[in-house]
Order: C-alpha cells, then structure tokens, then sequence
C-alpha cells in the first residue's frame, strides 16, 4: 500500500467513522447507566422494579 | 353556499383585515427585500443576479412566519376538538384553511412582487418568471406550513420547533423556483423544466401536507 | 411466527439479548475482512489514487443511513396503520443511529470530495438532498424530545417520518436525473455494477459488516428504551401512592 499524498484527508475520513460509532456505543452505554440508576434510586424507595430489571 | 367555501370565505376576510396575517405578512416581505440591499450593497449589477433568490427567501420567512398561526384560532374557539370529535373529514378542513390563507397572505406577496422587484433592479423577463414561480411556488410553502401548524397547535411548546422541521422540506421548493427564475433570464437555460419541477412539488406538498396536518390534528392535545 | 408475535415486548426482549452478541461479534469479524480487503487486496484508483479507499466508509454509511429512514418509515407505518406496540420503540432507537451515519456520510463525502473535487461542498442534488435527510432526522429527534408522553410522541413523529420518506427516492435518483457533480450510480442499477469487482466485493463485505454492528446498536438501543418506558411507568406509579391527588394518569400502555 503507497502512503498517498492524500493520507490526511483518508485518515480524517475514517477517523470521523470511528468517532461517529464511538459515539453511538457511548449514547447507548450512557443511557443504560443512567436508566439503571434512575432503577436503584426506584428499588430503594421501595418500588417493584422486576419488570425493568428483566431487560438487560 | 357549502361549508368549504364558507369556511375560506370567513377566513379570507379574517385575515385581510387589519391586524389579520395579510397585512403583517406582505410588510415583513417588504422589510426584507429592502433591508438586504443595505447589507449587500448598492451594486445593482449584483443585486439584480441575486434578486430572484433574495424575493424568494423573503416570501419563504413572510409565508413560514405567517403560518404559525393557521389553526391557532380554531383551537382557541374549540373547532378543533369539534372536528376530532364529529367525523367530519379533516382533510377537506385543511384544504379549505390553506386555500384561504394563501388567498389572504401569498397571493398579496405575489401581487407586490412586480413592484419590489423594480427595487431590486430586475429586468421585466426576470421580473415576469419570479412572478410566475412564486404564484406556483407559495402553495407548496402553504401546504408545507399546515403541517408546522398542526405540529404547533398539536405540541405543548412547539413554534420554534415547528420552523426547525419545515425548513428542510421547503430548500426544494427554493431551489426550484429560483432556478426557474434564474433560467429566465439566462439565455441557453431553459425555463420550463425547473418550472415543471416547481409545479410537480407543489402538487405534491398539497397532497403530503394535507394528510400530514390532517393526521397530527387528529391526534390533538393529550 | 410473524411481525405480530413481537408485539409482544418481552419476546422481543428475548430475542435480542439472544441476538445481540451474535450481531456485533459477526459484524466486527466481517468487517475486519472487508477492511482488509478495502486497504490491502482492492487496488488504488487509476485516477483518484488511494483517497478510493474513503469509499468502503463512506458508502456504507449512505446506504444505511437510508436504510435506517426506510426502517423508521416502516416503523411508522407500524404505529399510524397498525398500531404496533414496539413500532414506536424502534423508531426511537433508530434516530440518532440513522442520524449519525448520515452525519458520517456528509463529512467523509466532504473530505472525499476536497481531493476528488477540489471543493469541500457543492450544492448537486445528492449532496442537497443528504443534507436535507440529516436536517429531517435532526427534526424528529427534536420532536422525540418534545414530546413527554411516548404514545403521542409515537404518533407524531410517524407523521412527520412518513412526510419526510419522499426524500428517499429523491436521493436515490438524484444523481441520475441531474448530470451533475456527484457521480452516478454504479452499484445498485438495473444493468448491473459498473465497479471493478476488486473493489466491489471488499465494499459489500464492509456494508455487511456495518450493517450488522448497526443492528447490533439499534437492539441496544431499543432495550434502553423499553427500560426508559417502564421505569417511567413505575415513577408514575409510585408518585400516585405518594400525592394520588396530584398526579393523572398516564395514557397509553406501560410497556
């Protein structure tokens, strides 16, 4: 494989897919954190959670 | 006379009176068409080629800002909740508005038109195209803005909103009528096709606009 | 076993915490293949040199950012038409998915185009209507947003997704009726792929790859928000033991 001239412009290109799909997984890792921390806050209050707990 | 015609009757002469959407629609356009010369500059060479795009941003705010409104009254006088509760056909109510509020709000910017152009140094082939693309380019801004209103009068907080999700869906509608205009004045570019194009999507918009401002009206508040 | 089987949220459930591992283990290996074969075996254009190799990320993420609107169509047609249950869920998950490989599109495409082109932007219509497709997806983010109450986010958002679908063909075709900077299609025509086969099978290998990873994200996604739907019903349930009178009911389902 030659290293084109253009290797900026590839590499920003692909870093900008790594980044896109990073950011997707973040989103989704992020949001679970906090919906499984809104389910703590509910369990200590005494709720029954065992229907969101089943998910995941 | 049937309802349908009543009802853009009443609101044709609702909105051409004083206070009423015509009035402030047709002197926002003015205020924009003679404020851009002030920030472009007095070159008229330039601003007759921007001129077409310049008319047509002005009548895509006059007529966006305009719409807000359209079925705010109806929901403050509960015809709405009357029309989700009966099995009167929505549609037809739509229609009927949008035909009236264009009657009472584009049509009056179409009319100016020839006159603000003359502002803008357009020369009267120009002048003729832009008058034509937008008489059969607003209805498509019309139909596109019932559903914006709908979504206003449907969401709890929803006016900004509503101009954030129209926007897109009204850059064709640009892109055509000024390339329609711009062919006008051009000699080789030929006028008819982006023409034809401006009309397609105007008929298209009163189809997809009507069924999606009749749907969002259906589901109301809650 | 049909669509009407996963009405039901807890067999959906089943299904992708079955499914999940599967999709990203799967997509990730493809993937590796397809990059490989993107960077080591395809050949480098005889005009455009190695900045081809932006292709087998670029293309992928057209395609599924317009498969990924064609999903949320569905999905609204789902819940307008059908009234299926998990139809609104779905839609949710896929868009700021969709959203962001349309994002992706847009800025390798730009970067693409500044060595092809010499010009970061152009206003040819793919381009236009990829814009617009990203501003619509921005717009019914937006409209999830502002909608408290799911059932009615649901249905509002399928309205306006069902609007929006008429700039799927728009792109698609756009490079054909408009001869203008973008090039034509040369994958998906009805005389067949115009593209050196070197590069066309690492390209599909990638799209394979990429699409499964994202099925991968969107079960994810839909699992958060199924759990977002029913700690919200619990809440709900829970602040009316405490101030009954001050609370109203939720419409809709707890799902």
């Amino acid at each position: 494989m030659v290293i084109d001239h253009h290797f900026g412009f590839i590499a920003f290109a692909w870093l900008s897919g790594i980044i896109g799909f990073a950011g997707i997984a973040f989103w989704v890792w992020r949001d679970r954190k906090a919906l499984d921390m809104q389910l703590a806050e509910l369990e200590a209050q005494g709720v029954d959670v065992s229907r969101a707990k089943e998910i995941s | 006379m049937s309802a349908f015609r009543a009802l853009i009757a009443r609101d044709v002469r609702l909105a051409t009176r004083v206070g009423g959407g015509a009035l402030t629609g047709t002197l926002f356009f003015l205020a924009v068409i003679v404020t851009i010369p002030f920030g472009v500059g007095p070159d008229l060479n330039l601003l007759s080629r921007i001129g077409p795009a310049i008319m047509w941003i002005g009548a895509l705010l006059a007529t966006l800002i305009g719409l807000e409104r359209l079925f705010q009254s109806d929901k403050d006088d509960g015809a709405l909740d009357l029309l989700r509760l009966t099995d009167s056909p929505v549609s037809n109510f739509v229609i009927a508005k949008v035909i009236a509020h264009w009657l009472g709000s584009s049509l009056p910017l179409v009319l100016v038109t020839p006159l603000l152009s003359l502002l803008l140094a357009l020369e009267p082939r120009a002048i003729l195209a832009l008058t034509a693309t937008l008489a059969v380019g607003t209805p498509a801004l019309s139909f596109l803005g019932a559903v914006g209103a709908a979504l206003a009068v449907t969401l709890r907080r929803g006016a900004l909103l509503m101009a954030v999700i129209i926007l897109p869906f009204s850059i064709p509608v640009l892109i055509f009528g000024v390339a329609a205009t711009r062919a006008a004045i051009v000699d080789p570019d030929p006028f008819w096709p982006p023409f034809a194009l401006l009309t397609a999507t105007s008929l298209i918009y009163a189809v997809i606009g009507t069924l999606g401002a009749a749907a969002t009206l259906k589901i109301g508040d809650g | 076993m049909g669509i009407l089987d996963y009405a039901n949220p807890t067999r959906v459930l089943r299904f992708s915490r079955a499914v999940k591992p599967w999709f990203l283990g799967l997509g990730l290996i493809t993937l590796a293949v397809g990059l490989y074969g993107a960077f080591f075996t395809a050949p480098a254009d005889y005009q455009q040199g190695e900045t081809i190799r932006i292709m087998y990320l670029h293309v992928p993420m057209a395609w599924l950012a317009m498969m990924a609107y064609s999903m949320m169509a569905l999905s609204a047609i789902g819940t307008l038409g059908f009234k299926h249950p998990m139809a609104d869920v779905s839609a949710k998950a896929l868009a700021p998915i969709g959203a962001t490989f349309t994002a992706i599109c847009l800025i390798t495409g730009s970067l693409w185009g500044k060595p092809m082109w010499n010009t970061w932007w152009v206003w040819d219509a793919r381009l236009t209507s990829v814009l617009i497709l990203f501003l619509v997806y921005l717009g019914i983010i937006a409209l999830w947003q502002a909608i408290e109450e799911p059932i009615k986010a649901g249905k509002v958002t399928a309205i306006i997704t069902l609007v929006g679908a008429i700039n799927l063909p728009i792109i698609k075709f756009s490079v054909d009726w408009w001869y203008t900077l973008h090039q034509p299609a040369s994958v998906f025509r009805v005389d067949g792929p115009t593209i050196y086969p070197a590069m066309l099978y690492p390209l599909l290998i990638c799209a394979v790859g990429f699409t499964l990873v994202f099925f991968y994200l969107h079960f994810a996604a839909m699992e958060n928000e199924l759990k977002r739907r029913r700690i919200r019903a619990m809440q709900m349930r829970a602040a009316r033991r405490v101030a009954p009178e001050q609370t109203t009911l939720p419409q809709g389902s707890t799902a």
